[in-house]
């Protein structure tokens, strides 16, 4: 069978959690699942952060390589860090594979959930407004839950979108970076 | 499906001669650990919703007494837990054997999937919103494609037919394609992206024998992502597979591995890895 699906939206993301955010946050810009390609732990030697620090130079590189314009989305949890000292792994690991910096307007997101992306989903829920409780159990992150923090999401995106005090700080650092979307 | 109680379902068949014939010796429901039907040795044991023995009759131990159970006011727990296994679809689908024509409707489909044509004319027809949806992704994975009918094949009997519209150069060209003249590859998509609309659900069951055969690479993960999207509210989906698309995805979070030393029985486990391999890298390590 022949197909003439290509991946314009590339994933690379620590868990299910924060893929299905993503996704239905992307169809709800008017992507199809068509459009996306995830890549997310695969492996159980050490953690998600791990695996996502690990590809994102060669992630990177791929993308700037390629003929396809792509948009690469990196979401990589701060956990106990703080979202600068993950951004400068991120940023240490292009440099140590020789990879320029990321540019102001290039098509790569990096995303840094702090304390990790079920705090994301439940603040957009305007269930949870600190960035220290570890939600990675709670139960009221599940699938209605993340569709509506989708939801939400979109609507803080906007242009001159009102954002509710309840936005917790990590998230709203990386806001602007959904304007590197490309419509 | 979260049918409110703990069920457990028993089949004890009794199997002689050569050729091997089979006979139920037990077929039993448990809901919440008590019994609200029991099929034992020929004879068949109603109980009401208040766990008691309240009907016995005779039946053909050859047969399945519980799919001849009626729905009555007094045995709803039985009857929720029958109509949650009727949802139950065993599945492995098989391009050769699909017939592009529909002599009449079929409600459910063969477990190879052989009578689409037939159980596609009585879903389109039982759901017209899901077949309007079926026609939309199908237009997105098959370039060109402008319809997806049922055309009238002799009395009675209706034909799949595909419209396509040519594409670059020849824009007007029309064409119209049968589902036997499609690819292999062509006729699992149509059937995947079918089952999607019409059969997954909240209150679904669905074990899938290598759903990934004959379809392209770039197609297996954005089907997985839609089947994941559409199990958000309940349901369930079982997929066997050896492709390493599907157990890269899946197998972290979702994975359960089948393994049997020589000819003793299968063992299930949950996959959980401490190695630096993927999935499929351990699976092609027999690791």
């Amino acid at each position: 069978m022949t197909t003439t699906r290509i991946a314009k939206i590339i994933l690379l993301v620590e868990d299910q959690t924060t893929e299905s955010l993503l996704r239905r946050y992307l169809q709800r810009l008017g992507d199809d699942n068509r459009n996306i390609r995830v890549r997310r732990i695969q492996d159980g030697r050490g953690s998600g952060e791990q695996f996502v620090r690990e590809r994102y130079a060669s992630e990177v590189r791929v993308l700037r390589t390629s003929h396809t314009k792509a948009c690469l989305i990196v979401s990589i949890d701060a956990d106990t860090k703080t979202t600068s000292e993950r951004r400068q792994q991120l940023e240490r690991a292009l440099r140590d594979a020789e990879e320029p910096a990321r540019e102001a307007r290039e098509r790569i997101l990096n995303l840094v959930p702090k304390r990790n992306i079920e705090t994301w989903i439940l603040c957009l829920n305007s269930a949870a407004d600190d960035e220290t409780t570890d939600y990675r159990h709670d139960s009221r992150v599940d699938p209605k839950s993340i569709r509506s923090a989708a939801q939400a999401l979109y609507a803080w995106t906007r242009p001159n979108a009102l954002i509710p005090d309840i936005c917790v700080a990590s998230l709203t650092e990386c806001l602007p970076e959904f304007d590197r979307i490309p419509e | 499906m979260d049918l409110g109680s703990a069920y457990r379902f028993r089949l004890e068949l009794d199997v002689w001669g050569s050729p091997p014939k089979a006979k139920i010796k037990r077929e039993l429901v448990l809901c919440d650990r008590k019994p609200v039907f029991d099929f034992l040795e020929g004879e068949v044991h109603l109980f009401n919703d208040n766990f008691q023995d309240k009907v016995q009759y005779p039946f053909d131990w050859f047969r399945s007494a519980l799919a001849t159970v009626q729905a009555r006011p007094e045995n709803r727990k039985l009857i929720k837990f029958k109509n949650w296994i009727e949802n139950l679809h065993c599945l492995s689908l098989n391009p050769w054997n699909m017939s592009d024509l529909a002599e009449r409707e079929e409600a459910q489909p063969k477990p190879d999937m052989s009578n689409f044509a037939s159980w596609y004319r009585y879903m389109s027809q039982e759901r017209a919103a899901s077949a309007s949806k079926l026609q939309e992704q199908l237009r997105r994975i098959m370039p060109g494609l402008e319809s997806f009918d049922l055309r009238s094949a002799g009395t009675t009997a209706r034909s799949v037919v595909l419209s396509f519209v040519g594409n670059g150069d020849d824009r007007k060209a029309q064409f119209d394609v049968t589902l036997n003249e499609l690819s292999d590859g062509q006729r699992v998509m149509i059937c995947l992206y079918a089952l999607l609309n019409f059969v997954v659900g909240p209150e679904s069951c669905v074990f899938l024998d290598e759903p990934e055969n004959y379809i392209a690479i770039p197609e297996i993960q954005p089907w997985l992502m839609e089947l994941q999207d559409r199990l958000d509210d309940g349901g369930q989906a079982i997929l066997i597979s050896h492709h390493p698309e599907m157990p890269n995805y899946l197998a972290p979070e979702l994975g359960l591995v089948f393994e049997r030393t020589g000819t003793g029985p299968a063992r299930v486990r949950t996959y959980h890895s401490e190695s630096s391999l993927s999935p499929a890298e351990q699976m092609a390590r027999g690791w």
